[in-house]
């Protein structure tokens, strides 16, 4: 779980480096609102209590 | 080097094993897991690779992955934003896929295979492609041009390919990004005839015979192709870049009359106006896709000078497009990877992998004779288990004397003979067979055996030495593209008159020119046949029914014959002519149980 934690961090790492330093620099917003959604998503899959709160926020 | 390529997660997921610049073997998933161009990660594919190279993961120098999905995923949120807020479901869907897993892949694949991160590489998506049929096809130069939907941003890219003692590299030289894909508009005016998306762009070349060209102008308008190979989409007559489930907008079926509905019934007997417009439609897109293809390898021809042309990529399986180019583009010699599609480019990251970075040797090697095989005795004791009732042939004349005799009675017969093959065109090794002189095979095939479209062609197998007998194969002509059915040839008015079941409506047919080296068993059954009948021609067609992958081991072939009218199976050196009654249900289960 560690490792794949690592690894997703690693890949996530990548693309934000990759798209700041190409043309598409502008994604970089759209890329950090994403992570920050995907975040939350993740946060409710692994615990089901913090569902109401994310649902009022949305 | 050892080097395990892989493809996965759009569609024909695959992998393939290279081991010092050698591919040993390669397959995809669909074989394995009976799902038709099946995306899902090819664990069993990859199991069956490193079997065959007795090799397990730790063993491997890399594991190659075809594509870059960090510069996929760039591209689908710069293609959301600038088509926001249309895009908006598109973009929800596609994001919370990628979210949840694509954009995750390398830690997928070291989950899934056990490999250490290190061991991960990522190859570009039309460099795999490139790489599948340049060092495949033993060229010392070659100008490479893949074309297909779309890979991280390009749809159609121009490579030169230098391969000597100096030297060996693909370096593009020419590249046109999405959404301006030849592969993309020929898909969108497949899902406009009614066939799915990346299945039936081969129907819509077949049913093309069957039209007139009348709206080619009108796609030459919402899809320009210049000169030089640049081609300019209409945007607001597609919609590939804001749906993921319907390419084209109400504004192409204003231009070209209302789409066929789904997978609706269609019967060419019929001749009214709605089939005679689809036909001309197919037509139309049919020569809209070769002038564009023509026009980039001409450019390919310009910007590299070399003799050579190499094909890849899913538009590269335009087999009647091959043809123009082989003729027209100004080329003396014209290579397709057998899988030019998505499952291939597995092939093609493991070998650039090995020979560009590793430095390994160029090697000889069969493109076609990649996929699992199975010896006599392990055929026989399975047909023992599963108390068929079998002839075992130890002779080959013997065998193919068998099967020339069934053919010449009018049976069909099924062929599984060594290794199966690499990419969706069967060549003997998972074939059909029946005799092409018969008037009624076409319908017979189609409809009573394969249970799929009435309008669909069947491709002739003919010994090399006859090829120029029957085709028109022109002067000084290249013969690389016949060996794996790769492009279609006109049929001398003798075929059209004595072999109806392989001649298209336009006169043509996909010929595979057949030789002793790379099927010895088809060849057999040829010379069996011409013997019998003065014709070294056989009809050779997948094996499988619609909607089913290919057939790949025993058990498939038998399954396969139990639920098909197929006459006589025959697997490596053995006949089966009798079903059971446990044939006629539940077929798989029984199979399983056994």
């Amino acid at each position: 779980m560690l490792r794949r934690t690592r690894l997703i961090a690693q890949t996530a790492v990548e693309l934000v480096v990759g798209i700041a330093r190409g043309p598409r620099w502008w994604l970089l917003p759209f890329v950090f609102v994403l992570g920050v959604t995907a975040l939350a998503l993740l946060f409710v899959t692994a615990f089901e209590y913090a569902a109401p709160f994310v649902y009022t926020v949305f | 080097m050892k080097v395990l390529g892989i493809s996965a997660w759009f569609h024909d997921a695959a992998a393939a094993l290279v081991v010092d610049g050698k591919v040993t073997a390669a397959a995809q998933e669909e074989r394995f897991s009976r799902v038709k161009h099946d995306a899902a990660f090819p664990a069993q594919a990859i199991s069956f690779v490193l079997q065959h190279g007795g090799l397990c993961i730790e063993d491997l120098d890399a594991v190659v992955f075809y594509e870059k999905p960090l510069r996929k995923f760039e591209r689908l949120m710069t293609t959301h934003l600038r088509a926001a807020p249309r895009s908006w479901r598109q973009f929800i869907s596609a994001m919370s896929t990628w979210l949840s897993s694509r954009l995750w892949l390398k830690a997928d694949i070291v989950e899934r295979l056990g490999c250490k991160p290190e061991q991960i590489v990522f190859s570009e998506h039309h460099l795999s492609h490139a790489a599948s049929i340049f060092f495949t096809a033993q060229r010392k130069e070659a100008a490479v041009v893949c074309a297909d939907g779309v890979g991280e941003w390009a749809c159609t890219t121009i490579f030169d390919g230098v391969d000597d003692d100096d030297n060996v590299d693909l370096v593009p030289v020419a590249e046109q990004h999405f959404p301006h894909s030849i592969g993309l508009v020929y898909s969108a005016l497949t899902a406009y005839l009614g066939f799915r998306v990346n299945n039936g762009e081969y129907k819509v070349m077949g049913l093309a015979a069957y039209g007139e060209p009348r709206f080619v102008d009108e796609l030459h308008r919402i899809a320009r192709v210049d000169d030089d190979g640049v081609v300019d989409v209409d945007l607001r007559f597609f919609s590939f870049h804001t749906h993921d489930s319907q390419s084209f907008t109400p504004a192409l079926e204003a231009l070209l009359g209302p789409a066929r509905a789904p997978d609706a019934d269609l019967d060419l007997s019929r001749d009214d106006d709605d089939t005679r417009r689809w036909c001309d439609v197919a037509a139309s897109i049919q020569l809209w896709a070769e002038e564009a293809m023509l026009a980039v390898c001409r450019e390919a021809k310009r910007l590299t000078g070399r003799r050579h042309l190499c094909l890849a990529g899913g538009v590269a399986l335009n087999s009647v497009a091959n043809r123009r180019i082989a003729e027209e583009a100004g080329f003396d010699t014209v290579d397709v990877h057998p899988a030019a599609g998505d499952a291939g480019g597995a092939l093609g990251a493991a070998l650039y992998v090995s020979r560009v970075v590793g430095g390994d040797p160029r090697v000889a090697m069969s493109r076609n004779r990649l996929g699992p095989s199975s010896t006599t005795e392990a055929v026989a004791e399975r047909l023992q288990a599963l108390g068929l009732t079998f002839e075992q042939h130890e002779d080959e004349d013997d065998l193919a004397a068998a099967i020339a005799d069934a053919l010449v009675d009018g049976q069909v017969c099924a062929l599984v003979s060594g290794a199966a093959e690499w990419g969706p065109r069967a060549l003997g090794h998972r074939s059909i067979l029946a005799d092409p002189r018969r008037h009624d095979v076409r319908d017979h095939v189609n409809v009573r055996i394969k249970r799929r479209e009435r309008f669909r062609p069947f491709a002739p197998a003919v010994l090399v030495e006859d090829v120029d007998e029957w085709f028109d194969t022109g002067a000084g002509a290249d013969r690389t593209l016949w060996s794996s059915m790769q492009s279609v040839l006109p049929a001398k008015q003798a075929a059209r008159e004595q072999m109806p079941g392989v001649v298209h409506v336009d006169g043509t047919a996909r010929v595979q020119s057949v030789d002793d080296a790379e099927h010895p068993r088809l060849a057999h059954a040829l010379r069996a046949f011409k013997a019998r009948t003065g014709v070294g021609v056989l009809l050779n067609t997948s094996m499988n029914l619609r909607g089913d992958p290919p057939v790949c081991s025993v058990l498939d072939a038998v399954a396969f014959f139990a639920q098909s009218s197929i006459d006589v199976l025959v697997v490596e050196n053995c006949i089966v002519r009798t079903r059971l009654a446990w044939m006629t249900s539940s077929v798989r289960a029984h199979l399983e149980a056994a």
